[in-house]
């Protein structure tokens, strides 16, 4: 499960190289802020969960044993700390259907419909995938990933991410429709 | 090809992942129907807000800075866990008490002895019965008694220690 340059990195960090520590964070931050968003969404606490996700991983490299890969561990790493997170600031999530009220807003016809409205939207309908769909997305778009370095780092087959993405995407179509946003997402996207 | 199927394969369309077929399908049903062309057009823009997220990405410069000083810290308090180990809190103690107990034999018997010279049998049998079972049960040698004291010097330092490690975490 060990690729050569993880284990050269993984080595070089347990030896007391900061620097190799860096590089960790360089490579692996998309997978890391992807798996925390997918759980906690873009809020502002994120930036603490992430810091402590990273703390988790440097305590935990001496006693990672190679059984799965570097990319999959860190994400369960990630994953777990965000749902700690989560079930400890459950109180600071906004409900959904008013985040909702506040986005049909948009749609009045006097009213531009812009780029900065609409990204405010894909995170309510982000917010609102299942988490599985929603990490596939994350990890695609934000971290730039391929299918099968999702896979990997997932640990689900190939066929399984682009089901979830394609899913992903269909039930956010579905919610742009059952939400009347419609108008707003015909136009050009700038 | 109908709107049903076409809306169902759209999401495989915008990612590229139809075969060269079913792909000239949709596109030729896209052209003539308007109802689909309204959906792939709310795909499209889909995907460029999804391409977009990337952007949020933090630098990880902005990410490494401050956590430098939090894996320094995080190093320090490894080290004082590290010094204040069961094994070197353990090590240490023995090797203390054992001294104290060599440098102090004298003072340590003679204290003994007075408290055999004592006025209650509670004294008595602190200073006499038991160390003399003591003793006796380690076939007479004295390293019986000095054990004990080793033991209990050794679990009150060991506690002082964990106390210690406990702060030190926090």
């Amino acid at each position: 499960m060990r690729s050569e340059e993880d284990l050269e990195l993984v080595a070089r960090i347990l030896r007391g190289n900061d620097r190799s520590f860096q590089d960790l964070v360089e490579r692996f931050n998309g997978v890391v802020y992807s798996a925390a968003r997918s759980i906690l969404g873009n809020r502002n606490d994120m930036e603490d969960t992430v810091q402590e996700i990273y703390i988790k991983i440097y305590r935990g490299l001496p006693s990672f044993k190679w059984r799965s890969k570097l990319s999959s561990w860190i994400y369960r790493i990630a994953r777990n700390q965000a749902l700690n997170a989560r079930a400890g600031r459950r109180h600071d999530l906004q409900p959904i259907d008013e985040n909702y009220k506040i986005a049909s807003t948009a749609n009045r016809p006097d009213e531009e419909f812009g780029r900065s409205r609409r990204r405010e939207q894909l995170e309510i309908l982000l917010r609102e995938l299942d988490e599985n769909y929603r990490a596939v997305i994350e990890l695609r778009y934000m971290a730039d990933k391929s299918y099968t370095e999702i896979a990997e780092i997932m640990d689900i087959p190939v066929g399984t991410v682009k089901t979830y993405l394609h899913r992903a995407k269909a039930a956010m179509r579905k919610k742009i429709r059952s939400s009347g946003l419609e108008t707003g997402w015909k136009g050009s996207p700038d | 090809m109908n709107c049903e199927r076409v809306e169902r394969l759209l999401p495989a369309f915008i990612d590229g992942e139809l075969s060269s077929d079913e792909s000239a399908m949709v596109q030729e049903h896209i052209s003539v129907c308007q109802r689909c062309a309204e959906s792939y057009a709310v795909y499209s823009t889909l995907e460029r807000s999804l391409t977009e997220l990337k952007q949020e990405l933090p630098p990880p410069e902005s990410v490494y800075t401050p956590l430098l000083v939090k894996l320094t810290a995080a190093r320090r308090r490894s080290r004082l866990r590290a010094a204040f180990s069961l094994q070197s809190i353990s090590a240490f103690t023995l090797l203390a008490c054992s001294m104290v107990l060599y440098l102090y034999r004298y003072a340590i018997n003679g204290l003994f002895v007075r408290l055999g010279d004592g006025y209650t049998a509670a004294l008595r049998f602190i200073s006499e019965d038991i160390p003399d079972l003591i003793i006796r049960a380690g076939g007479g040698a004295s390293w019986a008694l000095y054990s004990i004291f080793t033991f209990l010097i050794l679990l009150i330092l060991a506690t002082a220690g964990f106390a210690l490690m406990k702060f030190a975490e926090e």
